[in-house]
């Protein structure tokens, strides 16, 4: 991480890749695929299609790296892409990115081995379960900011949101895990 | 009992630290809801703290650097082909242009008698073959050099 952060680093790996040096790129592609992760498997679950998913992302990066300025991180620049070729994805797939009814209140059935199966499981695992069930912007973004630790100014970048919106979504997927979690599990989460 | 409840977002706000007021931690401190979604809050946060970071379950690089091959490769094979497009269009206007030049040089052949064409003919062959081979024999040094 401290090289995508070194925009010397940046320039450098840029310089080599566009010489024609796919070795300095398979050191991008090495530097960025953790927050590719974040957003693609936060919004796709099928394995195929992530691998599809994830080398059109990498081509398109690679086709125009040319016309990456070094106004952002080049990680930034590639969670754009990231962001917009998976969103692409899931409106020809008509999958609705923030869809509240989908979640609240939600569809948690107990039956007799619920309780025995909830105290079995870590809270960390509870808590994933939960926000694999929210929205997939809202997964996307509890994941970059929790997860990645990016700012709001990054995540901004990334997405092409304005930093307000962010803000308020991250507020409302905050809200409706904690009370998803206190409905479904009660005790368990203190 | 205060019923001026704190907002979600103030509460949260708080837990992140992004906020530090006196009369918000007073309050905090006297309204039970408001200290127990505090709590719930706190439990989320620092549960997320402990979130393992997700990775693919397939080896991207390997993957990402097999595409751009095959994509590189369709790119080199489509420059060929509209390479030798347009090489074959400018052949084939060089041959309609040459068709009206070249008349006079036929006429010249016609005129010659049978024995006279095929001296030209032979002579012309013999100095291609010599050609050829002397061609061959530099390529085949060439290539013993380089293989030494």
């Amino acid at each position: 991480m401290d090289n995508e952060s070194n925009p010397f680093s940046d320039e450098l790996l840029v310089e080599k890749v566009l010489s024609g040096n796919t070795q300095a790129f398979a050191v991008i592609v090495k530097n960025t695929e953790r927050l590719v992760a974040q957003i693609v498997r936060k919004m796709i679950t099928n394995e195929e299609d992530q691998k599809d998913l994830v080398q059109n992302i990498y081509l398109k990066a690679y086709q125009n790296i040319s016309s990456f300025k070094f106004q952002s991180k080049l990680s930034t620049w590639i969670g754009t892409i990231a962001y917009n070729t998976t969103i692409n994805y899931l409106e020809k797939k008509k999958i609705p990115l923030y869809d509240i009814d989908l979640m609240h209140g939600n569809k948690f059935v107990h039956s007799e081995n619920t309780e025995k199966e909830i105290f079995r499981k870590e809270t960390v695992q509870i808590l994933n379960n939960e926000i694999n069930k929210l929205p997939p912007l809202y997964k996307t973004l509890i994941s970059l900011y929790h997860i990645e630790e990016l700012s709001n100014k990054e995540i901004s970048e990334i997405t092409n949101l304005p930093e307000g919106t962010i803000k308020s979504y991250l507020y409302r997927a905050r809200k409706i895990l904690k009370d998803n979690i206190e409905n479904n599990y009660k005790n368990q989460f203190v | 009992m205060n019923t001026n409840h704190l907002t979600d977002e103030a509460i949260q706000d708080y837990v992140l630290q992004k906020i530090s007021d006196e009369q918000f931690s007073l309050h905090i401190s006297e309204c039970a809801d408001c200290k127990a979604k505090m709590k719930a809050y706190q439990a989320l946060m620092n549960t997320m703290d402990n979130i393992e970071p997700e990775t693919f379950s397939f080896d991207v690089t390997a993957l990402v650097l097999q595409k751009i091959e095959a994509a590189e490769t369709k790119r080199k094979t489509l420059g060929s082909y509209a390479l030798a497009t347009i090489l074959s269009v400018f052949n084939l206007g060089v041959i309609l242009f040459s068709l009206s030049v070249i008349e006079p040089v036929i006429q010249v052949f016609r005129s010659l008698k049978v024995i006279d064409t095929a001296f030209i003919f032979v002579s012309a062959l013999c100095v291609f073959i010599f050609l050829f081979k002397d061609i061959f024999r530099q390529y085949r040094q060439k290539e013993t050099l380089l293989l030494q």
